[in-house]
């Protein structure tokens, strides 16, 4: 039977280092592949996505199950760390995350960056992040816009360039 | 605008921003949704637009290869909580409260059970010393000396 997340949360207030791992293997996968999808940077993905799980281990009590799912808290970590990180490369250097320093691929098995993926990554921050949130993250749009902390119309405006300009990109792509 | 126009805009503004799939609409709106769509020619063009969207986005195939249980485990041996007093106290008494329920009643059973076992000896093998002088002279005799009633 799976313990409700709030009783989880918890039990790992208490230190409990089972429930710590029920949960991680509960979230860490879609912030993991969430990070992926905004930094495009693998290696750096799997840093942020690992920040997040440390903050759930040290600091679960900023956590309030009355105002949030925890799914919610975490992502709004994330977007938070991803944001942080784009935005110090980008004064450091004039990084574009489509030619990220850390190697984008496997060692032995390379990765060619399908054309929506390429597509999304040409999106302005915000709008790749409303869009990923939105479409791949299982989250409503409520949810969505609290963790970018906005109104559910900016939301709204925002998918609807974000989709517009992924249109744009594919035909341009072709 | 045309009052009767409003459901149709909307329909189309949450075709626009959430694509084709209804499980990506607002929920509560939702129903207004269908409804609008099986009036209007021009909304299902839109959604049918919006699905060859979709269908391009769901190509995406990013994967997680991050071991859950092996960073849960790396995270939570490595590194303390930071809690707060509250948290720090409650944990503390926590700390005092198994203790006590667990591991201090065993040390506390063999003393409680060598106590009573000494009573049980005692009372069972007591027998009144009527003249404590000749009681005296036993505790106070040397080792080696014979004891002797003449003295």
């Amino acid at each position: 039977m799976q313990l409700d997340e709030t009783r989880l949360v918890a039990l790992v207030r208490k230190g409990d280092q089972r429930a710590y791992s029920e949960l991680v293997e509960r979230h860490l996968p879609a912030i993991e592949v969430y990070a992926k999808r905004i930094v495009n940077d693998d290696t750096l993905a799997q840093d942020i996505a690992q920040d997040v799980m440390v903050v759930l281990w040290q600091r679960s009590s900023d956590f309030n199950p009355n105002k949030a799912r925890l799914t919610t808290w975490l992502h709004r970590i994330a977007h938070n760390r991803c944001i942080d990180i784009m935005r110090k490369r980008q004064r450091e250097v004039s990084w574009d995350p489509l030619e990220s320093e850390h190697p984008l691929t496997e060692p032995d098995a390379p990765r060619e960056q399908l054309p929506i993926d390429v597509a999304l990554m040409r999106l302005p921050e915000s709008q790749r992040t409303a869009l990923v949130l939105t479409y791949y993250q299982n989250l409503s749009n409520r949810e969505v816009a609290e963790i970018m902390n906005s109104s559910v119309r900016a939301l709204e405006s925002l998918l609807v360039r974000a989709r517009g300009n992924l249109k744009k990109q594919l035909e341009t792509q072709q | 605008m045309n009052p009767d126009d409003k459901p149709q805009k909307r329909a189309t503004d949450i075709i626009t921003a959430y694509g084709a799939e209804q499980s990506a609409w607002p929920e509560a709106e939702r129903a207004a949704m269908l409804d609008a769509l099986q009036s209007s020619d021009e909304l299902r063009q839109r959604l049918s637009e919006e699905a060859s969207l979709d269908s391009l986005l769901q190509q995406s195939n990013r994967v997680a290869t991050l071991d859950a249980t092996q960073v849960a485990q790396q995270i939570a041996r490595g590194l303390p909580q930071q809690l707060t007093l509250s948290q720090r106290l409650s944990r503390g008494l926590e700390v005092v409260a198994e203790s006590l329920s667990s591991d201090i009643w065993k040390p506390t059973l063999a003393a409680s059970l060598t106590l009573s076992a000494g009573i049980a000896v005692g009372s069972t093998t007591y027998e009144p010393v009527e003249d404590w002088s000749q009681a005296e002279q036993y505790s106070f005799t040397v080792v080696g000396e014979e004891y002797s009633d003449e003295s």
